[in-house]
């Protein structure tokens, strides 16, 4: 097992995903579990990848779906406007390949996080994306404003 | 009482036992050819054997009471003839037995070792058996007083498909049935069906009305989940008299309907079970050694902030205990010693200026030495007695004139020989050249110390910060976490076999 990460965060996280009856993957080497969802929007579904170190871990929600090259602009105002108001969580793009992630970080040094905090960082993209992700499609088809899509989404 | 954390490797060693049961658990739900087991098992004289002989319509007629072979797991399966063998397939052993032998071997190798694998089966040509089934006859409950074998039978239930959970009507309700069935519950995950046996030795009606009532309630309260609670068989197994209430048929049917799931389903519902129980009490052992290291490593933060705190405070004195002897220096000694400058003659003046101030100084360093802190190298001492060695005082200079004729007249002497202010000279010299050396010598000898205590501090601060506790609990809850996430591989294997059946 690698020193790079710590152990019992793990096995919390994978506590959460085998009482739930979530399927994964945990790579031990790199310190990375990888899970599969579906989620009831435009998207279908996205890539859940959760990255350990000693004292925090970061749950990363990748949409399967990359920006095309010219509404890469639109999308990234589209997403900081969306930033703007979030309490928890953010969403990030590659510019230089357009893969879209919702991220959130949680510290855990010299505390066990309770399953209320273990549940909002777990279920963080899967809630962002039922709220932005279907404005987030048509942003990134060209179909909305990045204003009007954003605002739409948030009196939602 | 709060229960006392232990670093306890009872649980690590239980953990690793589920992780191997786990494993055993997919291995047979994934092995299609392996044939369906169906455990006896009760307390000692509940019928069991007979029941065996019931069920196998007398084909067999085990010896029933108090008989060495049954005293040992005994596993009846189908063939077209009749022996006894005794088998461990893990070691390739495989010989038969004529029944003097298999007792002798029931009183002695079977009874005596750990049972690893090792057990004695009888092959029949029983109907009941013909549906690839097997028998397997256990112990009872309270036949050996040192438990060896109980833990040998509780594998064999845990292992089995389905148990028939014998109880003595004679004896019923004279033990802690309810317990009993709890702990039945969870080893079979509620797959056994409780069967009252020697319904013959009841005599009256009024007796069997009152048993019957009170099984139902019994078995109602805590009966089998999987099998409807409540749900029970009186039968009679006494040759000649043989009674089995319809169980024969239930168990054909059950096993006829439920096999494809008790063989493959039932092993990972029941290893998924496990996995959960024993998942959860690592979980809540783990959250509590989490409590206890956040505890114990805010403690050793205090401890660190406590120490560093009394590290700055045990540097101050030090500080100014420099300063009142760089006073004292200036105010006192190199002042007196300048002041008995005039007094000396101008004959061995510089020799005499040096013993003055060697004398002067060289106390005053181990006093400063003393007031500032402990002895280091170099000494305080050393270094002021280089600084006087190198401080040269100049000798008087002499003035010589000769005297004019008038003055010859008066004076013996010829020539008039006058000294300069060489007393006051080597006072200045004193005070503008060598008293900053010795200030000097001062300030690092007390930067000296400093240095010192502040290793000190730093060695006292690493020591209250990196307590061996911590580091002991880490390493137990890093070993229990790592348990933890081989459990959840095997879970992940069970969840994913799950689906594929379903």
């Amino acid at each position: 097992m690698s020193d790079q990460y710590s152990a019992s965060l793990v096995s919390l996280v994978t506590r959460y995903f085998d009482d739930h009856n979530y399927r994964y993957e945990f790579d031990r080497e790199k310190g990375v579990l990888t899970a599969q969802f579906n989620i009831e929007n435009k998207f279908k579904g996205y890539t859940q990848i959760i990255t350990f170190d000693k004292l925090t871990y970061t749950v990363f929600s990748f949409l399967k779906e990359k920006t095309e090259e010219r509404w890469r602009s639109e999308v990234v105002e589209f997403l900081t406007r969306a930033n703007y108001g979030l309490k928890f969580g953010c969403f990030g793009m590659d510019l230089s390949d357009g893969e879209i992630y919702i991220k959130a970080s949680v510290d855990c040094d010299n505390r066990i996080p309770s399953t209320a905090v273990l549940q909002t960082s777990l279920d963080i993209g899967d809630k962002l994306l039922l709220d932005y992700g279907n404005a987030l499609w048509s942003v990134m088809r060209g179909l909305a404003s990045p204003e009007d899509a954003c605002s739409a989404a948030e009196k939602r | 009482m709060e229960e006392t954390l232990m670093r306890d490797p009872l649980l690590l060693r239980r953990l690793e036992e589920s992780i191997r049961f786990v494993d055993e658990k997919i291995k047979a739900a994934e092995n299609d050819k392996r044939p369906f087991v169906l455990a006896l098992c009760g307390s000692f004289s509940s019928g069991k054997t007979s029941m065996v002989n019931a069920l196998l319509e007398e084909k067999l007629s085990l010896p029933t009471g108090n008989f060495p072979i049954t005293k040992v797991i005994t596993r009846i399966r189908w063939a077209d003839r009749t022996g006894i063998r005794l088998e461990n397939p893990a070691r390739g052993i495989s010989r038969e037995l004529t029944l003097a032998e298999a007792q002798k071997a029931a009183r002695t190798e079977l009874s005596e070792q750990e049972l690893g694998g090792t057990c004695l089966c009888i092959e029949t040509d029983a109907p009941f058996l013909r549906r690839d089934l097997v028998l397997v006859d256990t112990p009872g409950f309270d036949d050996d007083v040192d438990k060896k074998l109980d833990a040998v039978t509780i594998r064999e239930i845990k292992q089995a498909d389905l148990c028939l959970l014998m109880f003595n009507a004679a004896k019923f309700g004279t033990r802690d049935e309810r317990s009993f069935l709890k702990e039945m519950n969870d080893m079979t995950n509620g797959w056994f069906m409780p069967v009252l046996n020697c319904m013959n030795l009841v005599n009256t009606e009024d007796s069997e009305n009152e048993l019957m009532r009170r099984a139902a309630l019994l078995f109602r309260d805590c009966g089998n989940e999987q099998l409807g609670y409540g749900r029970f068989f009186p039968v009679c197994t006494l040759p000649g008299y043989t009674d089995m209430n319809g169980l024969d048929a239930w168990l054909e049917k059950t096993i006829r309907e439920q096999s494809l799931y008790l063989r493959h389903v039932m092993p990972l519902q029941h290893a998924q079970y496990e996995m959960k129980k024993i998942a959860d009490d690592a979980a809540d052992v783990q959250t509590r050694i989490w409590t206890l290291l956040a505890g114990l490593k805010q403690q050793s933060d205090q401890e660190t902030e406590r120490k560093k705190k009394q590290a700055r405070g045990d540097l101050e004195p030090i500080r100014q205990a420099c300063t009142r002897m760089q006073a004292e220096l200036q105010n006192a000694v190199i002042p007196a010693v300048c002041s008995q400058f005039s007094k000396l003659s101008a004959t061995d003046f510089p020799a005499e200026t040096q013993r003055l101030l060697r004398n002067a100084v060289l106390p005053f360093s181990d006093l400063a030495q003393k007031k500032i802190g402990g002895d280091v190298t170099p000494s305080l001492r050393r270094r002021m007695e280089g600084e006087l060695a190198v401080f040269a005082v100049h000798e008087p200079v002499r003035h010589v004139r000769k005297r004019g004729f008038l003055e010859a007249l008066v004076s013996p002497l010829p020539y008039e020989v006058t000294y300069n202010n060489f007393a006051e000279a080597a006072a200045v010299a004193v005070k503008s050249k060598l008293l900053p050396k010795l200030n000097r010598a001062l300030s690092d000898y007390a930067a000296d110390v400093e240095t010192r205590e502040k290793k000190a501090a730093r060695r006292e601060i690493a020591a209250a910060a990196d307590t061996g506790e911590i580091a002991l609990w880490e390493e137990y809850l890093e070993q229990l976490s790592g348990q933890l996430l081989t459990l959840s591989d095997s879970r992940q294997k069970v969840l994913k076999l799950l689906r594929s059946y379903s």
